[in-house]
């Protein structure tokens, strides 16, 4: 690949690549591609590491992978507040509706749109529920990483899930998923006011407005939705920590410019019977796993009532057979989470671990 | 857009390097211009426009000094014609050249001063009104601190600016009349956010003729990203989940703990540092551009001050030019050696080269301290060094006395091995002062090392970002750099010899090393890319 040096009249190096550098640096880069690609076919999740491993953003990807095709009937998709108000083993435990979360912490628009298609590769919803946070959250430096690397990541597994190699020197992730829901038993009250959808200012990062390049994005989705014959709805949840009036509003305006139905769920916090002191895990922030198992029936009975859409009850079907055999397993776990969360069982875990480690 | 981020690597670089490639010679320095505005405004939106104002100024003074010396020449060979001879001639030679030297002086200093106010300004202001409003909180006095937005690179492409100007004064170069040429210089895309800090003479041509893009530079320049990739995504950034919740919660740490935080974060600043600067010089390379070094194995160093001629050289040889050098051929400075010499008989040659010495330091050192950052910590940072630096040079000749009657071989490896660890040690406290978050919580963790030192305790209480598998990659990429680094000082360069090898060998090399970055490297969806250090400063 070293270039053979023409000296030029002057003496100095004067030529430019030949067509035999150029075919050797095509050559190179076509190698590495091929290399990147049959790495990517080995990290392929669940071919040699369990998909529980992956307990990082690509966490509910990973699962929903696991998925028996074409089984999902609702996507609910967003950042924490959409993941942490979510339950869907409560949904199919009350009514048989089968869901799934796709979202992540922080979500930013670009995963949106990836995670929306890349969920939809092996599944057909009839709805997909969004929370609006999202389209608030823009950060020029982080959405221009984020745009490049998207694509890389969704089509090279090795990029994806790079970091596996953390989990064989440690002891494997203690979360557990719950159809891309998991179970915070923890209780921290609400104390700010009863009716905090006023003109009260928020102290965080969001912007006033739905930035450009999320809205664009915001319709590449409903594109595919309606390419795909999916219901879009967009939503807000309950949250006194993240909403106010002023957002709302923007919010609001958005779904109608859009022409999507926008549903405000603190609008009914206490029609859904949210109890403030008892139902959020964090002072008002994200719903715990009580706050949850409301919000779940409510604003899945709201989408129907908003949009006409009528689920499937799927319980006693045969196809569905792991979903039934999940909800002993999750009324366990909700009940050995009461008070607590995963945060606390990994300081338990630490405790118990350093106690040991002393002893020795 | 950074140089470290993937919008730079996977579409900036190549997308420049291919217009660079396709444009006709005479316009390829127009590309690198566009391309170098076009990431600044990506970096600090409209503050483009004050790096502009920049260049604008700092050409348009080089002009003005440029012109005074012209106009200088000019008079002194109308005098030559005008018939008078001898030493009237010789007198009205000197009174015009003294005029016209006193004239571009002032030019000079007020070309600094406007780059070196807006540097103030934006960097230090606060500071000094912080620290001004609390000395005087008695009187009614209050200087309002203000917000100010930060732009990128500042204090790197300032001190260009500045070392430009100075150099037009000391007629060590004419003023470039070409603006492209210079803005260029001063914003050229990889150099702006960390350095190195480069002389005018140094890059200007090379940046504007528009090299060819030649298969050896782009070799040389694509190791050299990887290179620094890797230290900066394998070690640097992992290495950061160790260090910064460590030292935002320093209280809760003594002892062992940290030392390693220390050690930790010396490795930490080196392999970014010195990863980006490999990662500059690289992309410099893929255009056929050197760029200078910044970095020669500093952990060879045996003394401190062989270690900062070892580590962001180019900061040092600015300093060096520009400051120690006026400093020590000043009047005063000179008038302070003739006085001591006089008065001190019998050690007046000692005394003087102690004070010469650090009159000449103190400044440096100051400024070293103080170009870091508005903060007490970093000019205790310089001083602590003008401090070790001014005691090696009093040092110097009991040292060698000790030796010569212990028999000592200077070149002993036990010396040497004992002189570099002695210079780790002294690297790694001023590290611990560089990171605090101010100057009491630098005496704070210092002091703190003595109480509770046990080593045993270091696992028990990492922060638990970090995990086991980090920690371990972490020193596997340590010590693979450290060996890549001895073998260099003794002559054998990994680097060079991977880029003499046949194209099988270096191919498998580059991909080793792709891997291994993609493997362990710090990235991924949701990863908050670690800033540059250096680039804030």
């Amino acid at each position: 690949m070293r270039g053979s040096e023409n000296m030029g009249i002057d003496g100095n190096k004067k030529h430019t690549l030949t067509g035999r550098e150029k075919a050797r640096i095509a050559g190179f880069l076509a190698l590495l591609l091929v290399l990147i690609a049959i790495a990517s076919a080995l990290m392929r999740p669940a071919l040699w590491f369990d998909r529980k491993l992956i307990q990082n953003r690509n966490a509910r990807a990973a699962q929903m992978r696991g998925q028996a095709e074409d089984t999902i009937d609702i996507m609910n998709l967003g950042d924490s507040l959409s993941l942490s108000s979510y339950s869907p083993v409560e949904l199919w435990k009350e009514r048989g509706y089968t869901s799934f979360n796709i979202g992540m912490d922080g979500l930013r628009m670009i995963e949106a749109v990836y995670a929306v298609e890349e969920a939809c590769s092996r599944q057909k919803p009839v709805c997909l529920m969004m929370e609006a946070l999202p389209l608030l959250r823009y950060e020029r430096k982080t959405e221009m990483q984020e745009t490049v690397s998207m694509p890389l990541y969704h089509t090279f597994d090795f990029l994806r899930f790079h970091s596996i190699w953390k989990k064989a020197v440690e002891e494997p992730g203690i979360m557990i998923y719950h159809r891309g829901y998991i179970v915070n038993g923890k209780s921290r009250p609400y104390e700010g006011p009863a009716d905090y959808m006023t003109d009260r200012p928020m102290d965080d990062h969001y912007k006033t407005a739905v930035p450009a390049f999320n809205r664009f994005l915001f319709r590449r989705i409903h594109a595919f939705c309606r390419k795909n014959g999916i219901t879009l709805v967009l939503y807000s949840a309950v949250s006194p920590e993240n909403y106010n009036l002023p957002r709302k509003e923007v919010l609001e305006a958005f779904a109608r410019e859009e022409n999507v139905p926008y549903i405000d769920l603190n609008d009914y916090a206490d029609e859904m019977g949210i109890d403030w002191s008892a139902h959020t895990s964090d002072g008002g922030d994200h719903l715990n796993v009580y706050g949850a198992a409301l919000n779940t029936l409510f604003l899945t009975e709201r989408v129907q009532e908003t949009t006409g859409l009528t689920f499937t009850d799927h319980r006693g079907d045969d196809r569905f057979r792991d979903w039934e055999e999940e909800v002993p397993a999750y009324e366990q776990l909700v009940e050995d989470m009461r008070g607590k969360n995963f945060a606390d069982v990994r300081k338990e875990l630490e405790k118990q671990k350093e106690a040991e480690e002393k002893g020795q | 857009m950074a140089i470290y981020m993937n919008v730079y690597l996977l579409l900036f670089l190549p997308l420049t390097l291919l217009v660079y490639g396709v444009a006709p010679r005479e316009k390829r320095w127009l590309v690198l211009l566009c391309a170098s505005w076009f990431m600044y405004a990506t970096l600090s939106r409209w503050l483009l426009l004050l790096l502009i104002a920049t260049e604008a100024w700092t050409w348009g003074m080089g002009l003005w000094l440029d012109r005074l010396r012209q106009q200088c020449e000019a008079q002194v060979g109308e005098l030559k014609q005008s018939g008078i001879s001898g030493a009237e001639l010789r007198t009205a030679r000197t009174e015009c050249r003294q005029r016209f030297r006193t004239r571009r002086l002032r030019v000079l200093l007020l070309g600094i001063l406007v780059l070196l106010g807006i540097l103030f300004y934006v960097q230090y202001y606060n500071f000094a009104a912080q620290n001004l409003n609390s000395l005087l909180s008695r009187l009614s006095l209050k200087l309002p601190v203000v917000k100010v937005l930060f732009p990128m690179g500042i204090s790197f492409y300032t001190l260009e600016a500045v070392g430009y100007l100075a150099d037009i004064y000391w007629e060590r170069l004419e003023a470039d009349r070409h603006f492209g040429r210079l803005a260029l210089f001063l914003s050229f895309f990889p150099q702006i956010m960390e350095g190195p800090i480069a002389r005018y003479q140094d890059t200007a041509d090379q940046l504007f003729s528009g090299e060819p893009l030649r298969m050896d530079s782009l070799n040389e320049g694509f190791l050299r990203i990887l290179v620094g990739l890797f230290k900066k995504m394998v070690i640097s950034d992992r290495l950061s989940y160790l260090v910064n919740p460590m030292f935002a919660e320093y209280q809760k740490y003594h002892g062992s703990l940290v030392v390693l935080m220390a050690v930790a974060y010396t490795v930490q600043l080196y392999c970014e540092f010195s990863g980006s600067i490999d990662i500059v010089i690289g992309s410099g390379r893929l255009f056929g551009i050197e760029l200078p070094e910044n970095f020669r194995q500093p952990f060879s160093a045996q003394s401190p001050a062989e270690f900062w001629r070892r580590w962001h050289m180019s900061l040092g040889t600015w300093f060096k030019n520009y400051v120690f050098y006026p400093v020590t051929t000043s009047s005063f400075v000179k008038n302070l050696n003739k006085t001591l010499r006089k008065k001190y008989k019998k050690h007046g040659k000692y005394i003087s080269m102690a004070a010469t010495s650090a009159a000449a330091l103190l400044p440096v050192w100051l400024a070293t301290g103080i170009w870091h950052g508005a903060g007490w910590q970093y000019v205790f940072y310089g001083l602590y060094y003008f401090v070790i630096l001014l005691a090696g040079v009093l040092l110097e000749s009991f040292k060698a006395w000790r030796n010569q009657r212990l028999h000592i071989p200077e070149n002993a490896v036990w010396l040497r091995v004992l002189r570099t660890l002695k210079t780790w040690v002294i690297v790694f406290i001023g590290e611990l002062f560089f990171n605090a978050k101010s100057l009491l919580a630098g005496f704070h963790m210092f002091f703190s090392i003595f109480e509770d030192f046990h080593i045993s305790d270091i696992w028990l209480h990492l922060p638990p970002k970090i995990t086991r598998g980090e920690i371990m990659v972490i020193i596997a990429g340590s010590i693979l750099v450290w060996i890549a680094g001895f073998m260099k000082e003794n002559g054998k360069d990994i680097r060079k010899g991977v880029l003499e090898a046949g194209f099988p060998v270096r191919w498998a090399a580059y991909y080793v090393l792709i891997f291994t970055i993609l493997l362990f490297g710090a990235y991924g969806a949701g990863y908050q890319a670690v800033d540059l250090i250096y680039a804030g400063f």
